[in-house]
């Protein structure tokens, strides 16, 4: 059996599980609200007000799921110290790196290989769309929805409809994301029929070597290139 | 699976690029069955997302029970392990 190199701690593994659930359930159930037309048949199955309810409850997952690993992460980091941060937090911040990576693998698709370290780009995409767009967007926006009385004394109404184009908009920028996410742990002939990583938190010293040369190198002790 | 592996490389990119396609198309407002059939694909895929999800996270679960009640398994053996790999 390879060698198998950590990646994910049990939290993440947990964290995506649940959000990975959550924001599937809220796409199958949110996607026929936004396009009636072409998938209304599943709101005329299964009725508008259990969709409503299905759509709520992986509200509530996902945004649970934000809490959960905000926290555990700040309390990691306080406890652990330094450590944990350089090893699990720091790979996953954008860098001007994954910009070149990125021009790279568009321009010379499957052709050249990147010198990628823990992560790519497009998994970095991922992690902060899910970050950015579905914890903070979505879900600031989606609260508003779920209960506007609650708001309308203090925002304009007009604010309300606004809420609702953004909450949909960038439901849908969220589900590109998601499908190239769907792609690359799926689809990809080297990962088909998907890769395991996510659930056992590690991988294997090889595809390591083979996907992530530059943490490779890392590991094995190599300087950077 | 060298012939699955092909089949796949073939098919996966455009499976993903027709439905990214047919929102960007139903976006702009456009109808037609092709736009139809490429949102439920989307819809499909997503599904499939599900299924693997829930079935990753258990078969991981299962691996995780076994190696468990595996006759060798020593906690103290995979501290050591951790440690080494940590260090």
């Amino acid at each position: 059996m390879d060698k198998q190199v950590g990646k994910f701690t049990s939290e993440q593994i947990v964290t995506h599980v649940i959000i990975g659930i959550s924001i599937m359930l809220l796409f199958i159930t949110g996607l026929p609200q936004r396009y009636p037309e072409h998938l209304g048949w599943m709101i005329s199955t299964i009725g508008l007000s259990k969709v409503m309810f299905i759509h709520r409850l992986a509200a509530i997952g996902m945004l649970s799921s934000a809490v959960f690993y905000v926290i555990n992460s700040m309390l990691c980091w306080i406890f652990v110290g330094n450590k944990y941060f350089k090893k699990y937090m720091l790979p996953i911040f954008p860098t001007s790196g994954d910009v070149s990576d990125f021009v790279n693998d568009v321009s010379v698709w499957g052709e050249q290989k990147t010198d990628y370290y823990k992560y790519s780009w497009l998994e970095k995409l991922s992690l902060w769309n899910d970050m950015v767009v579905n914890w903070a967007i979505l879900g600031v926006t989606g609260i508003v929805l779920w209960a506007p009385w609650l708001f309308a004394p203090y925002i304009p109404v007009g604010y309300l409809s606004v809420a609702k184009s953004f909450h949909s908009g960038f439901a849908v920028f969220s589900l590109c994301v998601v499908l190239l996410h769907f792609y690359i742990v799926h689809l990809t002939p080297s990962k088909f029929p998907m890769a395991y990583s996510m659930f056992t938190g590690t991988v294997s010293k090889e595809e390591v070597k083979e996907e992530y040369p530059r943490w490779y190198r890392e590991l094995s002790g190599e300087k950077h290139g | 699976m060298v012939e699955t592996k092909s089949v796949i490389k073939k098919v996966g990119f455009p499976l993903v690029l027709v439905s990214m396609l047919a929102i960007v198309v139903a976006e702009i407002g456009v109808g037609g069955i092709v736009v139809t059939i490429g949102l439920n694909i989307v819809m499909l895929l997503i599904l499939i997302q599900i299924i693997a999800m829930l079935y990753g996270f258990s078969k991981s679960l299962v691996i995780f029970y076994k190696s468990e009640q595996h006759p060798l398994y020593s906690p103290a053996r995979i501290a050591t392990i951790e440690e080494q790999s940590e260090s």
